[in-house]
């Protein structure tokens, strides 16, 4: 028998009442609110049906926005509705026609929308923005393309307010099974379907999680969270199912609790983008560039990188140059004057100290004039054409941009420095400073370059120069790796030993930039917690050298193998001549491959995040 | 007196005639000084609350998929066993007990707790799946103090077939509550629908059929669908099969335009959409009275219902609306009886559109009204519980 709960005296029809929801769960507050509902038992079924999603929902409401916000649902279930208000929210909601609300809820209704309203952007007026705009399950009967759409809400959100998005899964448990199966999915995309929950709408398309972060992005959204959810329960409680088909439905509900990505639904919680105002950067026309030359080496470098810039094929009228230089050579400024008397592409200089650097960087950025500011130094040998890629590659969803950097013959080999911090043709997140490209108004908005990052420091931390770039794409802008805005760029040799404390430095610093920078780790740490199979083997290297140590088995040696195999090809066996070379080269990479290890291992206890 | 009403459904989780009466009759005897109790079950946790005076019992339900894919009446009797079991604990002097109430125990209750039953024939055809269901029914009718019908012809026809005294209890219908509001805008008639738009035999997909007649002979017509979707785990698939899910029958985009999908709404909202409508449209079969079709007469609107069953008693004048004579489930298919049904809603738009129509409507249904059932009920419960024993009469 069950056990009845006593209530006080109530009409079991009554409003909603503001629950105390400081302490309590969300899904007791959802049930709590579902329990009480005046509705008809079909319809509590539904909502109960639905209630995942509605816990969810209600879960990263709470987080993002506290009560009293004003929130909009575009065509949300009853449920969903009840417990907003029930927590203290001001919910207002558009309606589709198809859609079942309760009394109260339709009385909250500010406007009756339709999918191809909602696929041209042709929004209801709002009084005034709302803290919080939540669309479950719309996206996939909006026809067409949900760009406009998405694009159109960003006038309903408040600055700092928060559009949260719910869609089907392209990628759910039964729609990937059918297609392994071979069976069409057409029975996954109904035109009529009944719902007492959230609206019936008829299924167009379902998007894949990436698709739609893309969307999202181009919409001008910034991504804070996307998650995959549970929609719904495996069935209704009220619908008839024979055994086995009950059961391979509960067996299906628990795979997607293990298997995130087989979920029923993809949830975005997106925030308006930082507006960096109009630059006039689009996709076609010339923009406006300020290109930044810092000054490290001086002289011929200098006159060789100045004269690259000055010559590229740009618009003079929309191109300048901005020299960086510490002014304690005299020689660098003359050849500056020099050249700038020759071309009709102004140039200017700014005396900084050192003239590498966040502070620099950022003082060119504010003396410059273009919309986008486009950084080197007379480290590197630019193309014809660098400017007019840079000009032409940035659209309205990117922010910044980087390209390929070709060494230049006579540079010091890259199996010498640290795996991951050279970069080639190969795509990168590193975004290096002597060959990256920002809108100048963003970056700046953004705070520019981290100056606290070199405070007290002798020598710039590795990927000073990458944090800007990951701080913009929290911000929900895109950054492009674009082929043709390569440059070459000299790797000089290192001191002799000098080449011990850098590398050291280097390696100590790496596992510090994977923590902060997640969109790194990729590229930095490519096999398990190992930057590279290089490492990797060294360490297999060390284990066999100490078990062979210890055990005083020489055959532990044979762990090695995997090291020395891997370098052969730097290492000349014939003819005998060469054999010093090949050990002084094999003695060099062991001693570079020891300081690595230090350096990692001392980096990974500081970080607390282990990189080998 | 103490009298207890133990139904499976009631509001606001189920809201259909049945509900209705047992609200409205118990509301009337607890304002006439009874203790009443209503003993119901509903989804999700089991509480207890009061609907004004009357204490409302609610129990959980069953429900499980498996279950209403073999045997969805477990819900039923689950039902009956936790009620039963609280009639036991408790102490009452009436039972007024309905089709699927499921108290199979009640001649026990007479016999051992002294408490006297009425059982009530709320539907015309009972359905039992199984030969105990059908002897327990009878023995319910054979043993019960009284037994009532909803409808003279009713009573007659239950009495010859099981061979015991059957009296008339119609439901009542508040006239304070449904009553016309002076809202009603005949320049844009409103055709109300208030039946389970879930329930095939409440004929929800036929007024569909003829909407578009309806609509293109009165084109500022507006159709409004105000039922509940069917009771939960019974007709499964008929939400989608009925009217919810034929509103492609309706071809023309314009009627389709006109047609308002409002669900059941609020308790509380439904006389005022009477109220507001030109006509109220039945056209159902198998129906034992057609509760909808006193609630709207009693708020002034003419009513469009099936000359057979209850609301062919019911609507026996020319002056309150009119009839289609629709019988069995193919009438409801039938293009013709589509025809006929709609030539009979924009007769009685045009009646609605009559002066004095709204004063004849509710003349008539005060025949029903609530006073004068109500009263009946309560003699019925005195005489029960002065001899909770004593045999029973049709009187």
């Amino acid at each position: 028998m069950s056990t009845l709960v006593a209530e006080p005296p109530t009409v079991a029809s009554g409003p909603a009442q503001v629950i105390d929801a400081r302490v309590r769960p969300t899904r007791e507050i959802v049930e709590a609110v579902l329990d009480r509902l005046p509705v008809t038992d079909r319809v509590y079924h539904h909502l109960d049906y639905s209630k995942p999603l509605v816990v969810e929902l209600v879960e990263r409401i709470r987080r993002a926005q506290r009560p009293p916000a004003r929130v909009l649902l575009v065509g949300p279930d009853s449920l969903l509705a009840e417990t907003l208000v029930s927590l203290g929210y001001a919910v207002d909601v558009w309606h589709f026609r198809q859609g079942h609300l309760t009394d109260e809820m339709l009385a909250r209704v500010r406007a009756d929308v339709t999918p191809e309203r909602l696929a041209e952007g042709d929004l209801p007026p709002a009084e005034e923005p709302y803290e919080l705009v939540a669309v479950p399950l719309v996206i996939e009967s909006v026809p067409g393309s949900p760009a406009t759409f998405l694009r159109a809400l960003q006038r309903l959100v408040a600055p700092g307010g928060t559009l949260l998005v719910a869609t089907t899964n392209v990628a759910r448990l039964d729609l990937r099974v059918m297609s392994v199966l071979g069976r069409s999915t057409r029975s996954a995309y109904p035109s009529f379907h009944v719902s007492l929950s959230f609206p019936p709408l008829p299924r167009l398309r379902y998007y894949h999680r990436e698709e739609l972060l893309d969307l999202a992005r181009q919409a001008g959204w910034r991504i804070r969270e996307s998650a995959y959810v549970t929609a719904h329960a495996a069935c209704s409680t009220i619908d008839p199912h024979p055994p086995l088909e009950y059961t391979l439905g509960q067996v299906a509900q628990g795979v997607m609790r293990v298997w995130p990505g087989a979920r029923q639904a993809v949830l975005l919680e997106l925030s308006p983008r930082l507006d960096g105002g109009d630059d006039g950067v689009g996709d076609t026309g010339y923009p406006s560039v300020s290109a930044v030359l810092a000054v490290r080496r001086g002289g011929e470098a200098l006159r060789e990188a100045l004269a690259q810039l000055v010559q590229q094929d740009y618009p003079g009228d929309r191109y300048e140059v901005l020299v960086l230089l510490d002014g304690r050579r005299g020689g660098d400024e003359q050849i500056i004057r020099a050249i700038a008397d020759q071309t009709n592409v102004p140039v200017r200089t700014i005396v900084a100290d050192p003239p590498e650097g966040p502070a620099a960087r950022n003082a060119a950025m504010r003396a410059a004039t273009g919309a986008i500011c486009a950084h080197t130094d007379d480290g590197c040998r630019i193309p014809n054409g660098w400017v007019r890629s840079i000009g032409a590659a940035f659209d309205e969803t990117t922010s910044m941009l980087t390209g390929p950097v070709i060494e230049i013959r006579g540079s010091h080999p890259d199996f010498m420095v640290l795996p991951g911090t050279r970069l080639g043709w190969p795509e990168h997140e590193l975004y290096p400073v002597f060959n990256v490209a920002y809108r100048r108004g963003l970056a700046l908005a953004a705070g520019g370059f981290d100056e606290s990052a070199v405070d007290g420091r002798a020598r710039l931390p590795f990927a000073w120069d990458a944090e800007l770039a990951s701080r913009l794409r929290q911000l929900g802008w895109n950054g492009r790796y674009v082929k043709d805005m390569f440059l070459y760029r000299r790797y000089p040799p290192p001191a002799r030993l000098a080449w011990i404390k850098e590398e050291w430095q280097l390696a100590a610093e790496l596992p510090g930039v994977v923590r902060r920078m997640p969109e790194l780790r990729p590229q930095l740490v490519t096999a398990g917690p190992f930057l590279a199979t290089r490492t990797l083997f060294f360490d297999l290297l060390a284990i066999g050298v100490g078990a062979a140590a210890a055990r005083r088995r020489l055959r532990w040696l044979w762990l090695g193998a995997p090291w020395l195999i891997q370098y052969v090809k730097y290492l000349d066996a014939w003819p005998p001549r060469q054999w010093r070379i090949s050990a002084r080269i094999l003695a060099a990479l062991a001693g570079r491959h020891l300081v690595w290890l230090g350096g990692l291992l001392a980096g990974s206890v500081r970080a607390r995040r282990l990189a080998l | 007196m103490k009298i207890v009403f133990p139904y499976p459904n009631y509001w606001p989780y189920v809201r259909r005639g049945a509900e209705r009466m047992i609200h409205e009759l118990s509301t009337y005897l607890a304002g006439r000084g009874h203790q009443v109790e209503i003993i119901t079950s509903k989804p999700g946790r089991p509480w207890v609350t009061y609907d004004g005076d009357v204490r409302v019992t609610y129990h959980g339900q069953i429900s499980h998929p498996v279950m209403f894919h073999y045997y969805p009446l477990l819900r039923l009797y689950h039902f009956g066993l936790t009620a039963t079991a609280q009639l036991f604990r408790q102490q009452h002097d009436v039972l007024h007990m309905m089709s699927y109430s499921e108290i199979v125990a009640a001649p026990l209750l007479r016999r051992w707790r002294s408490l006297p039953y009425l059982f009530h024939l709320i539907v015309r055809e009972h359905w039992w799946p199984s030969r105990f269901d059908r002897w327990t029914f009878h023995q319910l009718m054979r043993r019960a103090n009284k037994v009532a019908a909803l409808t003279p012809k009713w009573a007659e026809h239950e009495s010859a077939a099981y061979g015991v005294p059957v009296t008339v209890l119609p439901p009542p219908v508040d006239m304070n509550v449904f009553k016309p509001n002076g809202a009603r805008d005949l320049s844009r008639p409103k055709v109300l629908f208030t039946a389970d738009l879930g329930d095939p035999r409440k004929g929800g997909t036929l007024l569909l059929r003829a909407w578009d007649e309806i609509h293109r002979r009165c084109p500022e017509a507006v159709l409004v669908l105000a039922g509940p979707f069917g009771i939960a785990g019974f007709h499964p698939l008929a939400t989608a099969y009925s009217t919810l899910g034929q509103l492609h029958v309706i071809r023309d985009p314009a009627a389709r335009a006109a047609v308002e999908l409002r669900g059941p709404g609020s308790v509380g909202g439904l006389p005022r959409l009477y109220a507001e409508s030109a006509v109220t449209v039945l056209p159902s079969i198998d129906e034992a009275f057609g509760i909808v079709v006193t609630e709207s007469l009693a708020s002034g609107t003419p009513v469009v219902c099936s000359s057979d069953a209850g609301p062919g008693e019911i609507v026996s004048s020319p002056d309150v609306g009119a009839t289609v004579p629709l019988f069995e489930q193919l009438d409801l298919f039938d293009s013709s009886r589509a025809r006929e049904l709609a030539e009979a809603v924009l007769y009685a738009i045009d009646l609605a559109r009559r002066p004095g129509s709204a004063d004849r409507c509710r003349e008539w249904a005060s025949q029903w009204s609530l006073e004068r059932v109500g009263r009946q009920a309560e003699e019925m419960y005195e005489a029960m519980a002065a001899s909770p024993r004593a045999d029973r009469s049709a009187a």
